[in-house]
């Protein structure tokens, strides 16, 4: 009898220590992609808990990559109230803006208790404050700030004889060459597992963007300034060309490429199979911690993507990325929601999301910070790419376009299923019949 | 006439008592299959005569949304796809599952039990976990089926997106999930099938093709006849072995309706279009099992 009562308090006891916490009054669902962007979150929410005196718990729902844009649409569609704090891409706004998913934060801002007044809304560029305006109003503070990067192993190309790229890039051209002379070197060497250059290639948004840049680079787009499309103009089929050549004429990549997105990517520099790469900043904290990645922790170099002499170092060619934070329409928790996304992207908490390998910054301040700079070279380079920034259509249907016309068509030209030109007549015709429909004058 | 008819209830009402509550019994049942089936079905018949804009607002359209989709280009590719994807996937699981049924059946084999088991085994397994396990093991970099590959001399291809494999790949990963549902099916027909017939025709000195040409096939006629209705439905309406491994690419090589279907609805938020699309599908599926279920009919009419 004894031993049962010893055993009985013990249970309890342990049940009590190490059972579920006391529940907080109230939970703020935060919807978000998988990847540093939400792992930020996670790691924060405890510290959220605590500022809050136990009030407000935060749950991070993670979602796969490459469904997170349909999963969130699908949600928000029905008007779902399960969501709170919504993270989202700001090439996303146009559509959830336009459809009325988010919550204006004018209001909020005006509320001291909410937005403190130290909070300082200048500190974010007014570039990408003003693409998550509509009408007037804002619905979302950029999170961090994302963008392509040139990335390169400082190693190898010294091993074999080629000079690192400038921080503004090298041209297309001096890519061209050093990626061969690298190619003929591991080829030399007898190295099978390592390419020159790795870039994305699935059918995925990843892809769309990243050949962007290059029909960008040489002059061309996708709209002119009417919305009619205008990828079959010779400027855009060339720079589609020039991203397609890398593989299929120049054989630089792996041929595995023309299946990989973010993750791909991460991993072929990660495991050294790649020299050089064209990846999201996102990627820099993994690739230059050497617990997670051995072989390219300092060994990476940072630069702004490749430009194309037609357009010249200064061209606009980078895919203008954010990741924003905003409130859903449907919440109904909106107070608390608000606070959140205010205190997630303070000043106090956006430099220790940065300093903890959160990814970059939306506050310009953080990124020109000399102690943010020193364990995160690759901000520089981020930077230098903002200046070359391309804008990007702010159209409700960009969305649609950029997901689900472009990425296949340009995957087609790269696996080879169709020529360049073809593919981005194919693209441009699907672009013009889906405008049309959507009751835009594109003849 | 017989003293079990003498004993039945002579004319008048049958009193309330001995009525058997048949439709209290049924109607849980009806109602699940009420909403789970005839609602949607109908719900979604009305979205594909609806226009819905981005912001979610519906406009009555009637059948243009059913104009739309026939006169798409994109949708017949899908379609073809489909169609190709179905036949590939069915004659391929059909010649290895009998292949497969037989060799388990035959006096060669030791512990058909252990065997069975075996070829069952990816039918349990969820079609997520297999498309995902599949697109690793088929990387040209770090894939073990490029590196098996490898072994016998196969130089490393990126099979899933390459023009020319994408679409032999994905029907292999559907062979490879769901011959072992045939092997089930014809094993059940294949035991049903009194040896008495191969003893007869052994007598008579018919060799092994032979008995299987004039005996075992015509006997498993009206299984093939069930294997391939089923099965037809369930390859038309594929989609997450393609998304998942290919996702309709490269470029849309393997785009098959389903998936189609799905980026209309839920990255293109045309839920109009992507309901008539659904309801064409519908009538697909039904155009190629229409001849099977005719053959059905026949065979239980004779």
């Amino acid at each position: 009898m004894n031993v049962l009562f010893v055993v009985l308090i013990a249970t309890g006891s342990a049940i009590a220590a190490f059972g579920p916490a006391a529940a907080a009054d109230v939970e703020l669902v935060v919807p978000i992609q998988v990847g540093p962007e939400a792992d930020a979150h996670k790691r924060l929410a405890a510290q959220y808990l605590e500022e809050t005196k136990g009030r407000v718990r935060i749950r991070v729902e993670e979602i796969a990559r490459a469904v997170h844009p349909t999963k969130m649409a699908t949600a928000l569609g029905s008007k779902t109230t399960e969501y709170d704090v919504l993270p989202f891409a700001c090439t996303m706004f146009p559509l959830w803006g336009a459809a009325g998913w988010l919550e204006p934060l004018d209001d909020a801002m005006k509320d001291p208790k909410i937005f403190p007044a130290d909070y300082d809304l200048a500190d974010f560029p007014a570039s990408f404050i003003n693409v998550l305006k509509r009408e007037g109003k804002l619905y979302g503070i950029p999170q961090e700030l994302a963008a392509y990067l040139f990335m390169y192993r400082i190693d190898v190309l010294e091993r074999y004889g080629v000079k690192p790229p400038p921080l503004q890039g090298w041209s297309w051209d001096e890519y061209i060459a050093a990626a061969v002379k690298i190619r003929d070197g591991l080829a030399r060497d007898g190295v099978r597992d390592m390419y020159p250059t790795v870039f994305a290639g699935a059918r995925n948004r990843n892809t769309a963007q990243a050949a962007l840049q290059n029909i960008w680079g040489y002059g061309g787009d996708v709209l002119d300034k009417s919305n009619r499309p205008i990828l079959t103009s010779p400027q855009a089929v060339q720079g589609l060309t020039s991203y397609v050549e890398q593989l299929t004429k120049l054989k630089l990549a792996a041929p595995g490429v023309v299946n990989y997105a973010y993750s791909e990517l991460l991993t072929a520099l990660q495991e050294g199979q790649a020299a050089m790469g064209i990846q999201w900043v996102a990627a820099a904290p993994t690739l230059l911690d050497p617990k997670k990645s051995p072989k390219t922790a300092g060994k990476l170099g940072f630069a702004v993507i490749p430009y194309f002499n037609v357009t010249g170092p200064q061209g606009l060619r980078a895919f203008p990325q954010c990741w924003a934070v905003g409130v859903s329409a449907f919440s109904k928790k909106k107070p608390d929601a608000f606070h959140y996304v205010s205190w997630f992207t303070s000043k106090r908490i956006a430099r220790d999301y940065v300093m903890k390998g959160g990814g970059s910054s939306g506050r310009r301040s953080l990124l020109m910070d000399r102690e943010v700079l020193a364990s995160n070279p690759q901000y520089a380079a981020l930077l230098e790419t903002a200046k070359v920034f391309h804008p990007t259509p702010t159209i409700p249907e960009w969305t649609y376009i950029l997901e689900s016309i472009l990425t296949p068509a340009f995957n087609a030209a790269l696996a080879g299923a169709s020529p360049p030109d073809r593919a981005a007549a194919a693209a441009n015709d699907e672009i013009r019949a889906y405008l049309k429909k959507a009751g835009y004058n594109v003849d | 006439m017989s003293a079990a008819v003498d004993a039945l209830p002579r004319g008048g009402p049958r009193r309330r008592a001995e009525v058997p509550p048949v439709w209290g019994f049924v109607a849980p049942a009806l109602a699940v299959l009420g909403v789970v089936l005839v609602f949607p079905l109908l719900y979604s018949l009305w979205l594909s005569l609806q226009r819905s804009a981005l912001t979610g607002e519906l406009r009555w359209v009637g059948l243009a949304n059913f104009r739309d989709a026939l006169t798409d280009g994109g949708f017949w590719h899908s379609v073809w796809v489909t169609v190709v994807y179905t036949g590939a996937s069915l004659g391929a699981q059909l010649v290895l599952g009998f292949a497969l049924t037989l060799l388990l059946h035959s006096r060669f084999t030791r512990y058909p039990h252990v065997w069975r088991s075996v070829f069952l085994l990816p039918l349990l397994l969820s079609p997520v976990v297999l498309s995902a396990a599949w697109r690793v093991y088929l990387s040209p970099e770090f894939g073990i089926i490029t590196y098996l590959l490898s072994v016998i001399g196969v130089a490393p291809r990126a099979w899933a997106v390459d023009v020319s494999t994408a679409l032999v790949t994905v029907v292999a990963l559907e062979v490879w999930h769901r011959t072992s549902y045939v092997i089930l099916l014809l094993s059940a027909g294949l035991a049903g099938i009194s040896p008495d017939y191969y003893d007869a025709a052994s007598i008579d000195g018919a060799s092994g093709w032979r008995r299987f040409w004039y005996i075992t096939l015509p006997l498993l006629r009206p299984i093939v006849i069930v294997i391939c209705s089923f099965q037809i439905v369930e390859l038309i309406r594929v989609f997450t072995n393609i998304y998942l491994v290919t996702g309709g690419g490269p470029g849309r090589l393997t785009e098959v309706l389903s998936v189609r279907i799905f980026t209309t609805a839920f990255d293109g938020l045309d839920l109009g279009l992507s309901a008539a699309m659904s309801y064409l599908m519908l009538a697909l599926s039904f155009a190629l099992t229409l001849p099977f279920i005719r053959r059905t009919n026949q065979d239980d009419g004779a």
